[in-house]
């Protein structure tokens, strides 16, 4: 019978079989204590032996015979657990079926009394027109009123019993909760978990690790761990030739895995930049079959033909050069005594060509772990804007900050992910969206020495991006945005920003700039395309972008620099000038990475001339004198 | 000279326990977690079910190479034992 109202039925389930279920769990248990008690056997069986290499196996056995426990322990829990549902489940089937068989009865006892009340004749005129819970309005009943009554008082009973159904479902629905996180807090299952960090897809690796068995785990399962540090306790597990093979069998995988130490990333992405170019040059060898195919059933025009076969080519022979250049390039290291050495290849911590995905790291490397050393003061990331794509993402401007802030600082070049291409692709948040969980992973794999500080710096619509990954959740002890667009989509300042809030913001902006100048959102306003803007946020302190050689007071500004050759106007160049080498501007970033004296954003002075407001650039003034903010 | 002292079946018998901590675990027959009623709890005895039997696997592994390494040592000291007694004629 349907009855109108009714919960889904809290008694759902088999209590014997879920006691079936805890007898198996119970079975587990009393293996895993057997095979402790053999381990303890084991050690006894060694307890008469005198060698330094058996006392170097005591500790072994040992654990493995408490780890042997512990699993029974685990396994008995949720045996105690499921007995103690299938008993609750017994009771609440009990109830609920009672409970039914009432609302059931008060049911039907509706139809009794409608009815009594109703004759046959009356059911046919207004019966269609009444709910199973409506009774005929006493206006329109000539009969003995007290038969509404008891019409009425059938559907309260009703209801009533229906209410006390689905309190049991409510019951069931609780008892369910609690008993899925008492599972879920068994100490071992909460250990190996780390307490649900760790999804169904990390099990294999954290079980592993757990037990101290790491050495069959594959790449793809320590990359289910999804959590950067656990990844790193594994991998650390595992010994030299352990770690070759996996870089060896799934490179993309480790090549790209927050989390891994640089010197394996890079070693990864080297197989993964050769693959790259395999493909690519199989793609050329495809297009030229096609070209040849498609010219020779031409009839005309074979030259356009040729030419767009040709153009398609040339873009992956590009694609090629770029990558083997990357594969060649020299980088100059300098170590912690002064020494310089060079090395060959670039140093790609992301490689992945799917996703428009590439970043590379700048500085020394400790020899032991591959990581950034302990010595190292200043780890930075920079991330680039506009127009950046796996060839082009600004890597030259890593390097030069870290050259510039010296062998104690560190720095990526991080663009990992696809950036919009063009000013009209950069009037959407969408890429900034997406970018903004992947910086925020990413600087949370890289393994920042005790000591040392890291900045986060994003120029343009990097600037925008920084901005979302720190309304993501991302940590960094500094944040500088470079000529950003906005501090990201829906910001409206640092308060938004979970762990980054109370941490130093800084900002610099050209004071003519043209390509995000114009876009600046105001304080609070939600509407602006990339969120408040940074120059006016509270808790961000602007800095100077000052003139183009620091050196020299009589230098162009920053404003009326024109790169020589580029045919662009100064207020377009002026957009990504700050990164020259020696620039104020660039000197000011490098202090807000290493930590140091930066110039404070002079304000412009409005003076009337002829009757007419003229502005002039705080640098220009006649009082200017440079103000320093300590960077903390 | 480091001290040494041992009999064989001290260690034929660790050897032996070790390899029954480590025989491949076989779980009877596992009712299906569909007799739960309850996605919720089906879902949570899932991720402690799995857990429960990567570990019984690993720990196997573990026991296993323990037994491996009993066994060269055994096998070492048995070396070194032989030649002593060579050396000492």
């Amino acid at each position: 019978m349907t009855l109108p109202g009714l919960a889904a039925d809290p008694g759902e389930g088999s209590a014997d079989g879920i006691r079936d279920l805890a007898a198996f769990f119970r079975a587990r248990a009393g293996a895993e204590r057997d095979r402790s008690t053999h381990a303890h056997r084991a050690l006894s069986a060694l307890a008469a032996v005198t060698a330094a290499s058996v006392d170097a196996l005591r500790p072994r056995i040992t654990v493995v015979a408490g780890r042997f426990t512990d699993v029974a322990d685990a396994a008995d829990e949720a045996a105690g657990v499921l007995d103690e549902y299938a008993d609750a489940l017994a009771d609440l089937q009990r109830r609920a079926s009672a409970a039914r068989e009432q609302a059931e009865s008060d049911y039907a006892a509706i139809q009794t009394r409608r009815s009594i009340a109703l004759n046959a004749a009356s059911e046919f005129v207004v019966g269609w027109a009444l709910e199973w819970d409506d009774v005929l309005p006493s206006w329109l009943y000539l009969d003995d009123p007290s038969l509404l009554d008891r019409w009425q008082g059938a559907i309260d009973d009703y209801r009533a019993a229906r209410d006390a159904y689905n309190a049991l479902r409510d019951e069931r629905d609780q008892l369910d909760h609690d008993t899925a996180a008492r599972l879920a807090g068994i100490p071992l299952i909460a250990e190996i978990t780390h307490d649900g960090v760790v999804g169904a897809g990390g099990f294999v690796a954290a079980t592993a690790l757990w037990a101290g068995d790491t050495d069959a785990v594959t790449a793809e399962q320590i990359a289910a761990l999804g959590d950067p540090e656990l990844i790193r306790q594994v991998w650390d597990s595992l010994d030299r030739a352990e770690k070759d093979a996996l870089i060896a069998a799934s490179p993309d995988v480790l090549g790209n895995l927050d989390g891994i130490p640089i010197g394996d990333r890079v070693a990864a992405n080297r197989l993964n930049i050769e693959d790259e170019i395999a493909a690519r040059e199989a793609e050329i060898e495809r297009l030229e079959r096609l070209r040849d195919a498609a010219v020779n059933h031409s009839y005309y025009g074979q030259g356009s033909v040729e030419r767009e076969y040709d153009d398609l080519i040339a873009e992956q022979q590009r694609l090629i050069d770029y990558y083997q250049g990357l594969l060649m390039q020299e980088i100059q290291v300098v170590d912690e005594t002064g020494a310089v050495r060079t090395e060959t290849g670039a140093r790609v911590v992301v490689f992945d060509p799917s996703h428009q995905a590439i970043a590379t790291y700048h500085g020394p490397l400790d020899p032991v772990t591959g990581d950034i050393p302990s010595w190292v003061r200043s780890v930075a990331i920079s991330v680039p804007g506009t127009g950046s794509n796996m060839t082009d993402f600004g890597d030259e401007r890593a390097a030069d900050l870290q050259a510039a802030a010296g062998p104690g600082t560190a720095v990526f070049q991080w663009a990992g992910g696809a950036f919009p291409q063009s000013i009209p692709d950069a009037m959407s948040a969408s890429y900034s969206h997406d970018l903004a969980p992947r910086l925020r992973d990413f600087a949370a794999g890289i393994a920042v020495p005790g000591s040392a500080t890291l900045t986060v710096l994003g120029h343009s619509y990097g600037g925008a991006a920084v901005g979302l990954a720190e309304a993501a959740g991302l940590r960094a002890d500094r944040v500088l945005y470079v000529a950003a667009a906005g501090m990201g989509e829906g910001v409206s300042g640092v308060d938004d920003f979970p762990h980054t809030s109370d941490v130093p913001h800084y900002a610099m902006m050209s004071r003519n700039d043209m390509v995000v100048g114009l876009i600046q959102g105001s304080e609070g306003d939600l509407h602006a395309l990339h969120g408040q803007s940074t120059l006016t946020a509270d808790g961000v302190t602007r800095l100077e972008s000052g003139v183009i050689d620091a050196t020299r007071v009589d230098s162009d500004d920053i404003e009326d620099y024109n790169v020589p050759g580029n045919g662009m106007p100064s207020a377009i160049d002026s957009h990504s000038s700050l990164y020259t080498p020696g620039s104020t501007a660039f000197e000011n970033m490098v202090a807000v990475i290493t930590g140091g004296q930066a110039e404070v954003y002079a304000e412009n002075e409005i003076i009337l001339a002829g009757g007419r407001p003229i502005t002039i650039d705080g640098i220009d003034r006649d009082d200017y004198e440079p103000v320093y903010t300590e960077v903390d | 000279m480091a001290d040494v002292e041992f009999e064989d079946s001290d260690f034929a018998e660790a050897i032996l326990n070790l390899q029954k901590a480590a025989d491949d675990p076989a779980d009877g027959f596992c009712p299906a977690f569909g007799v739960l009623g309850s996605p919720v709890v089906e879902s949570a005895l899932g991720d402690v079910d799995a857990i429960i039997r990567h570990a019984m696997s690993a720990l196997a592994g573990v026991g296993h190479d323990l037994s491996v390494d009993v066994d060269t040592v055994h096998t070492e000291l048995r070396a070194l034992d032989a030649q002593l007694a060579g050396a000492s004629g």
